[in-house]
């Protein structure tokens, strides 16, 4: 389906930036279908799309690290071809990727240089006192603190990383800077001093495109926006022309059902769980809350404040300390293992690394933590009761799938999630910890998920919610919990539980009419 | 996180198998390659296929595939024995030297099979609670072993003799009419690895931890538990392999069990496990066995030596591993 | 041209705890894996120094001259090996390799040999060698580790061709040259220039691209590192200093040749690695360790002999080192990991 005919095609020449009917296929799924994108010196230039709509694979062609298919590059009007990342830097083309590209084993200094034009002596060979003094100017210069360029770049906490990661790219004065969702893991502090640096440098006449999942963000910074849709472009304009609802309708290709209905909290009901006094070294302090049946309590917070700790550290993930009671006895939770047997299971952020063994099959995953349960004769696993249970989990979670012999790999992603949380369900765990597994996740996807939780809290499951996205805790949860400075800062509850409140306690620690938190 | 999702199409391999027909495929190599090496031999010498030869044929393997049982476990679970030779070396002694002493098997496995499990634990627990690199862990304990070993026994060779050599002979070369009484003890063996594998818990734990190790965790998997485990069943597979060498070459030395380092990894590979982890299965390593010992057979026909017996090894892995990657990276996955 | 950023980033400016701590953990002095690593082959080498002159019972500078000469080809093959391992791989194959290189050396370089064609011959096929190694593992994507191995066994295998039993001889030319007396000590020499290759090496861009490839190697990518061009180069080196190890051991230590000399290599080459403090991940170690270590492991050798004990002692006493070393790392590693968690596990 072509889509870009909105744009006038006498146009071509008042761009500089332009990739014309890009398509990309893996396999037979089309990543790219004829994609078109336009940009200007002196722009930023805003990405928006649900997962797998093709923004990512565009950025990567620009960047050089993705071949197309078939379509064309035109830098200032004249077709280029980018065969690698380092083709692209030559053109001027740098960009912040969303997975970190520092090489954690090298100091900083040297990872400032590591694609080239370290500072050189004499004899030609690398002059480490002066990277070193020009990694600190280039820190200076662009407001960065903190940071030793001697220490390893894997000993930085993460956002320190991403900073470095920034000021790698920008400190070669990119012509066109990519930030392919470079602000996921900064704190907004300093998403702000990014977005003045990223000002800084349009108003010197880069083109930056922005890609990123919160809208707010592309309203804030960018002069142009373009929608993907299906690996295309649906809809392109300015800023000025879109509005948050016109937006999201075009990312999704119809008008949302916006449902914000909400149960009232189950006061009534008997308290579930009880954490005393959690800590974790560096991570989590002094973390004290209670969840009741049939309740779900939100994790709310900036990046890094130690949501994620707390629900590892209720799993037995993280070493621990403090006192964990489900309906009023001690349990212990010190390795996943135990916290499974003690009725409380997690399903975890990252499906690829921590939740699947992706190279086997659909069946053996979803009865890994059950298996005890499958056995027939002796120690012996029974294949019939085995795949009947597999059968009526894959079943009850709508997982699309050919046989249950195929691989997890074989999967899509929502698929893969849906397996993960079959998995992690069939446990019957009387406390369920949900670790951002909505992050990266369709909108179909994430709307049975929502369903699902809702079922789990009728039948009396207890659910802990950390997402990063306010909205969401705003849809779903009775209570949400917001983290600041590693420890519980406030509990919002009933109408308190709005995203100025969310915003205003994940920076400050407080909101106006909170109580404070019961310790 | 907003990278293509890929869906099941693109991970099919071009005949349209999804990952687990295609490990089956690669079992299924192994052993189609050593089915054929086998009838094309006996084409050109008719005494390839006679009882005789096949009873040695399978003699040999059998020893081979015993310690490569381990190996299996040990490479699936994402690990390495360097550690085989040593223990081979150490059963085989002191095998010979209780036996001339006492004649007295179980005298003997007294002693062994507590330094077989010591050894395990000290691979296992240094791999999977320390996480210390398996290869250079195993490395270390052979080295240990065998010097103890020499310290022991100032290096000498000693014949086997009396009540256990008899009984160890017996099972690595008698026959019981035409059935050799190996291929009967090994098939007992491979039935009981196959189902652990294939069938129990652990066999599961094992593939999971292969897979993907912090997953296996999260799902309430031993990881610790098993990944030792894992280890001292290897070692004492090599134990018994070097038991069984000891009744097969009816003499022992500290270092008979060197060639074992190489073959048994060699004949996992070939039987279609990734050193990666995660696949694998024993009967590919069966049919790696059967294969090694076909091609040795082969050489000796020729009058070869061990220089080309050594060559053909190298480009065997080679092949098998290198036909392995390729299904794999048709599938989605490299090796 | 504008002026500074309005907003300053620390990247924990949030949070004035986690400041704290930052500036709590600086104030401690954390002892970082690199340290540990750098210390402990140190100490080891001068305990086993100082051991061996009790042992000796005299000390001369000849001592440490007797030391490095037998190390000399542990310390060229371990050369290519701590390169290989910084990139995250590992090289069984120097094994074959020396072997080969062995035979051809004791077979073709006899007196009536042509040195002067055969001795570049054989370092440009250890040369080949390596770099065939590099391009498989670089082309079909296969594991260094099976690649390595599956390469010892055909190098070890033509190493039997050349020469089928320990024997042959060098021509005494070469190693008159090689092992008469020189001006200045020649094990001193090699290691010297050992030491100069890996400083300029580590600051040129290579060297650079070598560690980063241990790294990280998708990040390395990333950053527009030729990954594959690196490792080869890096398997050819290795190659190509493991032919010299084996030129030197045959020339100046043996006079003669063996078929399966290099087999031992393989573990004294990973073991002076590992014990050198670099990590088998890639990305961490460095070539003095590795002098060091190999040092380490010879001298265990020479004090055992010096004891009056049988050679197997060193064997055992090799072992429980080589597993001290590596428990120890692995300890230090995952107890920093521990105290240290939020960079490593929130990733």
């Amino acid at each position: 389906m072509q889509d870009d005919s909105h744009q006038a095609r006498g146009q071509t020449d008042a761009w500089d930036l332009q990739a014309l009917e890009m398509r990309k296929s893996y396999g037979k799924v089309n990543a790219l279908d004829g994609a078109t994108l336009r940009a200007r010196y002196g722009e930023v230039h805003a990405l928006l799309g649900e997962n797998g709509a093709g923004k990512s694979t565009m950025c990567k062609i620009v960047t050089g690290s993705v071949r197309p298919d078939a379509g064309e590059l035109l830098l200032d009007g004249r077709a280029i071809s980018n065969g690698s990342v380092g083709e692209a830097m030559r053109h001027g083309i740098g960009t912040v990727f969303q997975e970190l590209s520092l090489l954690p084993d090298l100091s900083v200094a040297e990872n400032m240089f590591i694609g080239g034009g370290e500072p050189r002596g004499r004899t030609k060979l690398v002059d480490r006192r002066a990277a070193r003094r020009r990694t600190d100017e280039i820190f200076d210069e662009l407001g960065i603190e903190g940071i030793d360029p001697r220490s390893a770049a894997g000993s930085l906490p993460l956002a320190q990383q991403q900073l470095v990661e920034i000021a790698k790219v920008i400190a070669r004065k990119p012509r066109i800077l990519i930030l392919d969702e470079a602000t996921s893991t900064l704190p907004r502090q300093d998403v702000l001093w990014l977005f003045g640096i990223v000002r800084r440098l349009r108003d010197e006449g880069a083109a930056v495109f922005l890609i990123s999942h919160r809208l707010r963000e592309a309203f804030e910074l960018a002069d142009r926006i373009t929608v993907f849709r299906n690996g295309a472009d649906a809809k392109t304009g300015t800023t000025d022309e879109f509005t948050e609802a016109t937006l999201v309708e075009a990312m999704l290709g119809r008008e949302l059902g916006v449902e914000t209905e909400r149960r009232p909290a189950p006061a009534a009901a008997e308290v579930r769980l009880e954490v005393r006094e959690l800590n974790v070294k560096n991570r989590v302090r002094d973390v004290s809350f209670e969840l009741r049946r049939g309740e779900i309590l939100g994790l709310a917070g900036l990046q890094g404040q130690g949501q994620t700790a707390v629900l590892q550290a209720l799993y037995g993930w993280t070493r621990h300390d403090g006192e964990v009671l489900l309906d009023g006895q001690p349990i212990d939770v010190r390795t996943p293992r135990r916290a499974i047997r003690s009725g409380v299971a997690l399903v975890p952020e990252d499906r690829r690394t921590q939740g699947l063994a992706l190279e086997m099959s659909i069946r053996d995953n979803l009865t890994l933590p059950t298996l005890r349960r499958q056995l027939g004769f002796g120690n012996l696993i029974s294949p019939a009761r085995e795949e009947r249970f597999a059968e009526h989990l894959a079943k009850s979670l709508n997982v699309k799938a050919g046989s249950l012999e195929d691989d997890v790999a074989s999967l899509s992603g929502g698929n893969q999630q849906k397996v993960l949380l079959g998995k992690v369900l069939s446990l019957e765990a009387k406390v369920l910890l949900f670790a951002d597994i909505t992050r990266g996740v369709d909108v179909g996807t994430k709307a049975d998920i929502f369903a699902l939780m809702r079922e789990l809290t009728a039948d009396g499951t207890s659910i802990v919610f950390y997402s990063s996205d306010s909205m969401e805790l705003i849809h779903m949860c009775h209570r949400v919990a917001v983290m600041f400075d590693h420890t519980i800062a406030c509990v919002l509850e009933g109408d308190e539980i709005t995203e100025r409140n969310i915003v205003q306690a994940s920076v400050s620690g407080r909101i106006a009419t909170s109580e404070e938190v019961k310790v | 996180m907003s990278a293509v999702p890929a869906p099941a199409s693109e991970r099919r391999s071009r005949f349209g198998q999804t990952g687990w027909r295609r490990r089956q495929l690669v079992i299924a190599f192994a052993w189609i390659l050593m089915i054929l090496l086998f009838v094309v031999v006996s084409l050109f010498e008719p005494g390839f296929r006679s009882n005789t030869n096949i009873r040695s044929i399978v003699d040999q393997s059998m020893i081979l595939g015993i310690v490569g049982l381990g190996q299996t476990l040990v490479i699936i679970c994402r690990g390495i024995d360097l550690s085989v030779p040593a223990m081979m070396g150490v059963s085989g002694v002191l095998l010979a030297r209780h036996g001339t002493t006492t004649g007295d098997v179980v005298g003997a496995l007294v002693l062994i099979v507590p330094i077989a499990i010591a050894l395990g634990l000290v691979n296992g627990l240094s791999v999977a609670l320390l996480r210390a690199p398996a290869i250079v862990v195993t490395l270390a304990t052979n080295t240990l072993l065998l010097g103890a070993l020499l310290v022991t026994t100032n290096g000498a060779t000693s014949q086997t003799g009396g009540e256990p050599a008899k009984l160890f002979r017996t099972l690595s070369t008698g026959h019981i009419g035409p059935i050799s009484v190996s291929g009967l003890v090994w098939i007992g063996i491979a039935i009981v690895a196959v189902a652990l594998l294939a069938g129990t818990r652990f066999g599961r734990h094992v593939y999971a931890i292969g897979n993907n190790p912090v997953a296996a965790r999260m799902s309430g998997v031993p990881v610790i538990r098993t990944v030792v485990s894992v280890y001292v069943v290897s070692s004492l597979c090599a134990a018994l392999g070097g038991l069984l060498l000891a009744g097969y070459l009816n003499q022992t030395f500290p270092d008979m069990g060197s060639d074992y380092l190489f073959t048994s990894i060699a004949v996992v590979l070939i039987g279609g496990a990734s050193i990666l982890g995660g696949t694998g299965n024993y009967l590919g390593t069966i049919a790696g066995a059967l294969t090694l010992s076909i091609l040795g057979g082969v050489l000796a026909i020729l009058n070869l030596g061990p220089a080309y017996m050594r060559i053909l090894y190298g480009v065997l892995i080679f092949v098998t591993v290198g036909l392995g990657t390729l299904l794999a990276r048709r599938g989605g996955r490299s090796t | 041209m504008s002026a500074a950023p309005p907003v300053h980033a620390s990247g924990v400016a949030a949070d004035a705890a986690t400041r704290a701590e930052a500036g709590e953990q600086r104030g401690r002095a954390r002892v970082t894996p690199q340290q540990v690593t750098a210390v402990v082959p140190v100490v080891l080498f001068v305990v086993l120094f100082v051991v061996m002159i009790v042992v000796q019972g005299t000390f001369s500078g000849s001592l440490l001259q007797t030391v490095l000469e037998t190390t000399v080809p542990l310390i060229l093959v371990g050369f290519g090996q701590t390169l290989v391992v910084l990139t995250g791989g590992i090289d069984l194959s120097v094994g074959g390799i020396f072997s080969l290189v062995t035979a051809l050396v004791a077979t073709k370089m006899t007196h009536n040999g042509d040195v002067a064609t055969w001795l570049p011959l054989v370092l440009l096929i250890g040369l080949a060698a390596g770099a065939i190694n590099g391009l498989l593992i670089v082309r079909t994507k296969m594991q260094p580790f099976i690649v390595t191995l599956a390469s010892w066994s055909v190098f070890s295998g033509l190493a039997l061709l050349a020469l089928s039993t320990d024997g042959g001889s060098v021509a005494p030319g070469l190693s008159s040259t090689l092992s008469g007396s020189w001006i200045v000590p020649k094990a001193a020499v090699v290691t010297a220039v050992v030491i100069v290759v890996w400083l300029v090496l580590r600051r040129t861009r290579f060297g650079t691209n070598v560690l980063a490839i241990g790294s990280s190697e998708p990040s390395a990518r990333l950053n527009s590192v030729p990954v594959a061009r690196t490792k080869i180069l890096v398997y050819a080196l290795a190659g190509l200093f493991t032919a010299l190890g084996a030129v030197y051991y045959s020339s100046v230590l043996t006079f003669s040749g063996s078929p399966t000399a290099g087999d031992t290599f393989i573990l004294q080459s990973v073991a002076a690695v590992v014990i050198g403090g670099a990590s088998l991940a890639g990305g961490r170690g460095n070539m003095i360790g590795t002098i060091l270590g190999a040092c380490s492991l010879s001298m265990i050798a020479q004090i055992v002999f010096f004891a009056g004990a049988e050679s197997y002692w060193g064997q055992l006493v090799q072992g429980i080192l080589i597993l001290a070393a590596v428990l120890l790392f692995a300890t230090v590693e995952l107890l920093i990991r521990r105290r240290n968690p939020a960079s490593a596990e929130e990733a």
